[in-house]
């Protein structure tokens, strides 16, 4: 697992912690769970930190809304998303707890999805929406992998041909998500476009080091 | 005279040993598992450096050093059911939507890296959309098979939910499964760049993959319809397998005019078929002894777990150029002991792998709705018991071959040796009776000088039939009994090449009654006596698998006579009525098109006058 130290210390001592809790493997590491058995100064730290994940979590199950096989990660920093890699797309985001699995154990046969637990703050839907060259044509996209980060996930996979690899993360005290796109190749004549269905297309504009980033901020929450 | 002061050493030897007093052939060990594991074990295999790796239906991997400590690996797959360890940092895993690369790269012993390959079939969220696996020959190459699409699952299946175009052309008769994604019901190959071929089809759930050390590809397939027994498939490109939902996918394949007649005749049997019943319920992973001689005198042989309590042994030989042999219990069915020690084998030990010290290790899961979550290991303790070591064909009938030499007063007479054949109906329901069943005499029995072997001539050998054989009168020159003095060997070929159309099945004949109905009428006439032993057979043939010789069932699974006394409270109209029809949605499944009427009351005596009840 790749971290950086500061990360790596939160990580590990939260890692710890949730490790106690039954929660954290029936449902992800919830807040419940972690208060159920880590006691005051699980609470504590969780209180200083927000309500993170200590590592990535990942599930790749039936979720609601996706195709068959879709990932579910838990970001830290209390992000979760939703990632089709058929469609090839985040195809929504939440935040608060992270799943609750019971409906698709092997024992119900898969009749009901995973349900998230928390509310939706962020949703697409359509064609893969990073596009290559033209805005309008839906891409050709292959799913090619995933590396776990201490505090990120980066995505693998092509867009008509063209080696992407996506890094999710959380924005600061959860307030939305990072999408950082970097091509394998160069690519640098192509325009590059991110268009949700519905909504008009965006000209990605590269950084300086050649890739595009992208913040999706959630909608703030009644106090 | 021993003193007693060099007893109480040995005895001490002994226990610091950690050996049991008794040998007894092989001993059976629970291994224990880290309380953080969650679901059961659905793959298990050792790296070159012997660590073991299990993967669990919950999507982990962990691993165990030779130092006996575990660690999480890997975790968020989605129902790993095989794996092929490259090493302690890198592991291949068979999951549902695509092989998967798990790279532990920068070596803090958790896998971060995980690349994608062969993922071009079609997967939906039904809950049978299995991939089978997974083995890679020397070129690199995997192998796995996709599990057919589920009809009794309630999903229906929509384009903007599935990964794959979906083609819902219907083949022949509605069955339990369909494949209307693409290569569902397919034996895949993927290439170490991710290209994926598919390879022969006819393939329902088949649970159980496994690569011949000469590199034949076997796999074990589960009975259902299309499908009437559980049994070691001997995969070839282009072959088909019995389930016609597949063949949609097949270059040229043209669904309005194919009949079943035509699938019949291009079906491809067991090479060894593993009689639904006697030889478990639903096959798991086929391995095969390679250890030289440190796991018993079975070396060069296959083993497979199942769903109930049971490990089948197969000895395979190649008649004129077809794979076929022999089938026998080897755990779970021992019927003298002493044979093996330790603990009770578990039900749902369905994936298997051979440690680099010889031990079978077996995994056991309860995810498809019994048996036992665990991790067992084998132990040959040193004993040769004495057993049937193999079953060739002849020009004339079978050779038995023994692990020991057995007495040639035994050997040399015939009726020491009970043998009948039958074969099954190629059909679209879910498996099959046994049909044209007929007992076939011994007319001769040629035992060899050292007791080692025996020449058994029949009065009749005929490609295209099960051959069962009983020899529970054998005797060692101890007097010892076999311990599993029963066998079945699959007749695909004479040794003059001879083979049947449909292999061990034919079709039903129209307005055919239940070919059963001999047994019925004969049942129906005995006396109660006769009725328990008649059921005696019927029970042990197709209740022991689930119910158990004791009676004591499968936790979780099927009812235990014994201690649960509710179980046969009912009347026998209601008990007859829940063997026929079985018990929905998970539990038992009906018994109607498999056994007749006559069998299903003589089966009711024999539990009755043997667990109680009214």
């Amino acid at each position: 697992m790749k971290t950086t130290p500061h990360v790596a210390q939160v990580s590990n001592l939260l890692r710890a912690l949730v490790r106690m809790s039954p929660c954290a493997h029936a449902q992800g590491y919830t807040r419940a769970g972690l208060l159920l058995r880590s006691g005051m100064i699980g609470a504590l730290l969780l209180g200083l930190a927000g309500l993170v994940h200590a590592e990535v979590q990942l599930e790749r199950t039936f979720l609601p809304d996706a195709h068959a096989s879709s990932f579910a990660f838990g970001l830290p920093g209390g992000v979760n998303v939703c990632y089709d890699p058929v469609r090839g797309g985040v195809n929504y985001a939440w935040t608060g707890g992270f799943l609750d699995l019971s409906n698709v154990r092997p024992v119900n046969k898969l009749v009901k999805a995973a349900v998230p637990l928390g509310p939706i703050v962020y949703r697409e839907s359509g064609a893969s929406p990073l596009r290559r060259g033209d805005a309008l044509r839906p891409p050709v996209v292959e799913f090619k992998g995933y590396t776990l980060h201490a505090d990120a996930v980066e995505l693998r996979y092509t867009i008509d041909g063209v080696l992407v690899r996506e890094t999710l993360s959380a924005l600061p005290a959860g307030a939305g998500l990072r999408r950082t796109f970097r091509l394998e190749r160069g690519d640098a004549d192509a325009a590059w476009f991110y268009a949700i269905e519905g909504r008009p297309a965006t000209a990605l504009t590269r950084t300086a080091s050649g890739n595009f980033t992208l913040d999706v901020t959630f909608p703030a929450r009644a106090p | 005279m021993i003193s007693p002061f060099r007893s109480l050493a040995l005895l001490a030897l002994t226990c610091l040993a950690g050996l049991p007093a008794t040998r007894a052939g092989y001993r059976i060990e629970n291994v224990a598992r880290p309380a953080e594991m969650r679901g059961g074990i659905v793959a298990l295999g050792f790296s070159p450096a012997g660590t073991l790796v299990v993967a669990t239906r919950y999507g982990e991997i962990w691993m165990r050093s030779t130092a006996g400590a575990w660690r999480l690996f890997a975790r968020g797959l989605n129902e790993p059911l095989g794996l092929v360890v490259e090493s302690d940092r890198v592991v291949w895993v068979a999951h549902r939507p695509e092989l998967l690369k798990c790279s532990d790269t920068d070596g803090d012993g958790r896998a971060e890296t995980f690349d994608a390959l062969g993922g071009q079939w079609g997967v939906s969220n039904n809950y049978h959309e299995f991939f089978f696996g997974l083995r890679r020959d020397p070129a690199g190459n995997f192998y796995g098979v996709i599990g057919l699409t589920s009809l009794g699952d309630k999903l229906t299946l929509s384009q903007a939910e599935v990964r794959g175009t979906l083609n819902p052309t219907p083949i022949l008769e509605t069955a339990g499964h369909i494949a209307d994604l693409p290569y569902r019901g397919w034996a895949v190959k993927i290439a170490p760049d991710g290209k994926l071929t598919p390879i022969a089809t006819g393939f329902r759930q088949a649970n159980g993959v496994g690569l011949s050390p000469e590199g034949e590809l076997f796999i074990n397939d589960n009975q259902g319809e299309y499908k009437p027994s559980c049994g070691l498939l001997h995969v070839a490109p282009g072959d088909f397998h019995g389930h016609v939902a597949g063949l949609k996918w097949e270059p040229g394949f043209d669904p309005k005019t194919f009949t079943t007649e035509q699938a019949w005749r291009r079906y491809k049997g067991p090479a060894v078929v593993f009689p639904h019943g006697p030889m478990g319920v639903s096959g798991g992973e086929p391995v095969w002894d390679t250890t030289g001689g440190k796991f018993g005198p079975f070396g060069g042989q296959v083993f497979a777990g199942d769903y109930t309590r049971i490990v089948v042994r197969s000895a395979l030989e190649q008649v004129a150029g077809t794979w076929q042999g022999a089938c026998f219990p080897f755990l779970g069915r021992n019927e003298n002991a002493p044979y093996a020690t330790g603990e009770k084998l578990l039900a749902g030990v369905m994936r298997g792998a051979f440690a680099p010290d010889g031990s079978y290790y077996l995994g056991a899961t309860s995810g498809w709705g019994a048996g036992a979550d665990g991790i067992q290991r084998v132990v040959w303790d040193g004993q040769v018991s004495p057993e049937v070591r193999a079953i060739t064909i002849t020009d004339e009938g079978f050779r038995l071959t023994f692990t020991r030499p057995m007495t040639a007063a035994t050997l040399a007479k015939a009726g020491n040796f009970e043998i009948g054949r039958f074969r099954y109906y190629y059909q679209h329901k879910y498996g099959s009776p046994w049909v044209d069943e007929t007992k076939v005499a011994v007319t001769a029995a040629r035992p060899a000088a050292d007791g080692m072997s025996v020449d058994l001539t029949l009065a009749e050998l005929e490609p295209g039939f099960i051959y069962e054989l009983s020899f529970a009168a054998l005797r060692t020159a101890g007097q010892q009994p076999i311990a599993n003095p029963l066998a079945y060997y699959t007749v695909n070929r004479l040794r003059n090449g001879a083979r049947a159309v449909g292999d061990t099945t034919r079709l039903p004949r129209p307005g055919e009654k239940m070919p059963t109905a001999r047994d019925e009428a004969a049942v129906n006439t005995q006396s109660a006596t006769a009725l328990v032993a008649a059921g005696e057979k019927v029970y042990r043939l197709y209740c022991v698998p689930c119910h158990q010789p004791d009676g004591r069932g499968i936790p979780g699974g099927a009812a235990n006579f014994v201690d649960d006394k509710t179980r046969l409270a009912k009347t026998d109209a209601e008990l007859l009525q829940v063997i026929a029809a079985g018990v929905d949605p998970k539990g038992m499944p009906p018994f109607e098109s498999v056994i007749s009427v006559g069998q299903r009351r003589a089966a009711l005596a024999y539990i009755r006058a043997t667990f109680g009840g009214k």
